[in-house]
């Protein structure tokens, strides 16, 4: 039962919601983030807003709550989350037992150092690793690290103002989709951005007020084996419309995998309704998987994530999400679909609670059911 | 040529998004479609079975050692009657050997191969353990098992043979303890029957 708790565990960077995009009034998440596509650490503007507008009683967001004042170049923070989990998979031998178990605990620092340039790295502990000692099957040896210790991020930036032209190189998930927290949804864990499968990349990119392009080249990690298998490009354009209600993008991913290529072309949408404080997304994804071996040749593949979030009061979410995840659309029974409910509540800075219900349904097969309950706290 | 896709995508994203396709299954049951389409994304996760983790020494990474790790795994077992002439050696006073483990895969027949059973969680643990799969995809699994189960050349029964002595060790150390006999293999990591968890080297 405890891979039951590593596979569903392992959170995204925290604070990076993209459903704050737009229905913050933003239309660019390197406004509250250091990273030119959000995610990750937030900045000293990201810390006010945690605490004066995204959560229900309001306070500090600084760091420490305001105990300790850190110099501007110099930024720190740190991700813990527990949770408790809840999975049927319908699995005679392990139950539904319940879990309780830590989710993540990751320090993140950044410093600015002078030209534009800045140091961005998070430090943290990873579920599950090879254990140590010579037991080992031979045929499946490999040099691979057994540090419980990861960093999901390091990286380089060059970017002299906050608009205009970067370049980035580094480990992190290249610009991508939605980028939903939750790395269990289809256009995360099967199309190249599951939990821990960052690669190392070389990026470079434009933002501008009403439109961001990023260019990204990757490839895994050859040395510890951690992340990312594949090697190939990203690339993600996405144009803001009707003063940051509308968002719109267009992506493309080619990856060089072992024996197959997958080229992926997608868009996906966001509107924000402000009377009715409701943000809709969606997101569609066709893949071509083009097989080495001429005996498979080329199949498509379509996965695709849509819903709408209410922001009701300050500081709290409610999500629905839809996904399907066809395996080969000449298939029709090769698909997962899935409904989600999401429930967020920040009541205070630094603070989330999450409750999540999802079920899963693959075609024919058994449907999984799962709960989780999540607190983070955030420095 | 961006104005065609759009559309052309989102068309698509209509049109399937409740289900297209035929009910016909005309993918190959080949390793060379299993292995990418099914076992790598579903089974070689990072914390699970990928070269970073390798839950119950099994690696669903790559087409090679995916079928490896179903047909033919060899795994260290004690035996007190190992010899160093046989490949064994002693670890922490324990005499241990490397042998064939029991495949996942029994060639021609589905219905006794493991794998089959982990799949449909049919008396052994469920796996994926979060997600069951497609039951298109489980059959895609047994049609390539009732077929020989075969794949460049290799065979399920070229498993006979076992390690040469004296096998390549794992040099800085890192390992994973592996006993599949006796049912479902232990995703936990933890060892079963005849198997000595291996002592930290590093």
């Amino acid at each position: 039962m405890s891979m039951l708790v590593v596979l569903a565990l392992g959170a995204s960077d925290a604070n990076a919601y993209p459903q704050w995009q737009l229905s913050t009034g933003l239309g660019r998440c390197n406004q509250c983030h250091y990273a030119p596509d959000g995610g990750g650490l937030i900045n000293s503007y990201g810390r006010d807003a945690d605490g004066d507008e995204l959560s229900t009683f309001q306070g500090n967001g600084a760091f420490l709550h305001g105990l300790v004042a850190l110099p501007s170049f110099f930024a720190i923070g740190a991700d813990l989350r527990g949770a408790l989990v809840v999975e049927d998979v319908q699995d005679p031998i392990h139950g539904t037992t319940p879990h309780v178990f830590p989710m993540q605990a990751d320090l993140e620092a950044r410093a600015a150092l002078p030209a534009g340039f800045s140091l961005y790295g998070t430090l943290g502990l990873r579920g599950r690793v090879r254990t140590g000692g010579p037991f080992v099957p031979t045929q499946n040896y490999q040099p691979i690290s057994t540090s419980e210790l990861i960093s999901r991020e390091h990286w380089a930036l060059w970017q002299p103002e906050s608009l205009g032209p970067y370049v980035r190189a580094g480990r992190y998930f290249a610009p991508f989709g939605l980028r939903l927290a939750e790395h269990i949804t289809y256009i995360r864990r099967d199309l190249g951005f599951n939990v821990l499968e960052e690669s190392y990349n070389i990026s470079a990119g434009y933002l501008f007020n009403e439109w961001e392009l990023h260019l990204t080249a990757f490839a895994p990690d050859f040395v510890r084996h951690i992340g990312s298998r594949e090697k190939g490009f990203v690339g993600y354009f996405e144009r803001r419309l009707f003063d940051d209600t509308v968002a719109l993008a267009g992506q493309t991913r080619y990856a060089i995998g072992d024996g197959v290529e997958k080229f992926i072309l997608g868009v996906l949408a966001k509107v924000y309704v402000a009377p009715i404080k409701t943000l809709f997304f969606g997101e569609v994804d066709s893949v071509q998987l083009m097989f080495d071996s001429p005996l498979v040749g080329t199949r498509e593949q379509l996965v695709a994530a849509y819903g709408l979030t209410v922001f009701p009061v300050r500081g709290v979410m409610l999500t629905a999400l839809g996904e399907r995840n066809q395996l080969d659309l000449a298939v029709r029974d090769s698909a997962w679909s899935a409904a989600n409910a999401f429930f967020n509540w920040f009541p205070y800075p630094h603070c989330e609670m999450q409750l999540v219900g999802r079920l899963e349904f693959p075609a024919g097969g058994d449907t999984a059911k799962t709960f989780l309950a999540q607190l983070h706290y955030f420095l | 040529m961006l104005k065609s896709l759009v559309p052309t995508v989102a068309a698509i994203a209509l049109t399937c998004s409740m289900g297209c396709g035929s009910s016909a299954d005309d993918r190959p049951a080949v390793w060379e479609y299993i292995s990418p389409a099914i076992f790598q994304p579903n089974c070689a996760t990072v914390s699970c079975h990928s070269p970073a983790a390798a839950v119950a020494g099994l690696d669903f990474s790559t087409m090679d050692h995916g079928y490896t790790s179903l047909t033919s795994l060899w795994v260290w077992i004690v035996d007190m009657n190992g010899t160093a002439e046989m490949g064994c050696r002693k670890v922490n006073g324990t005499t241990v050997c490397q042998k064939g483990s029991r495949p996942l895969v029994t060639p021609y027949d589905p219905s006794q191969s493991l794998i089959v059973h982990m799949l449909r969680a049919q008396g052994a643990a469920r796996m994926p353990p979060d997600r069951p799969l497609p039951e298109a995809d489980i059959e895609l699994v047994e049609k390539w098992i009732l077929n020989g189960a075969t794949w460049a050349g290799r065979s399920p029964f070229d498993a006979g043979g076992g390690p040469s002595p004296g096998g390549e060790d794992a040099g800085d150390g890192s390992a994973e303890a592996t006993n599949l006999d006796g049912g479902a293999a232990d995703h936990a990591g933890a060892s079963s029957d005849g198997v000595v968890d291996a002592p930290d080297a590093r």
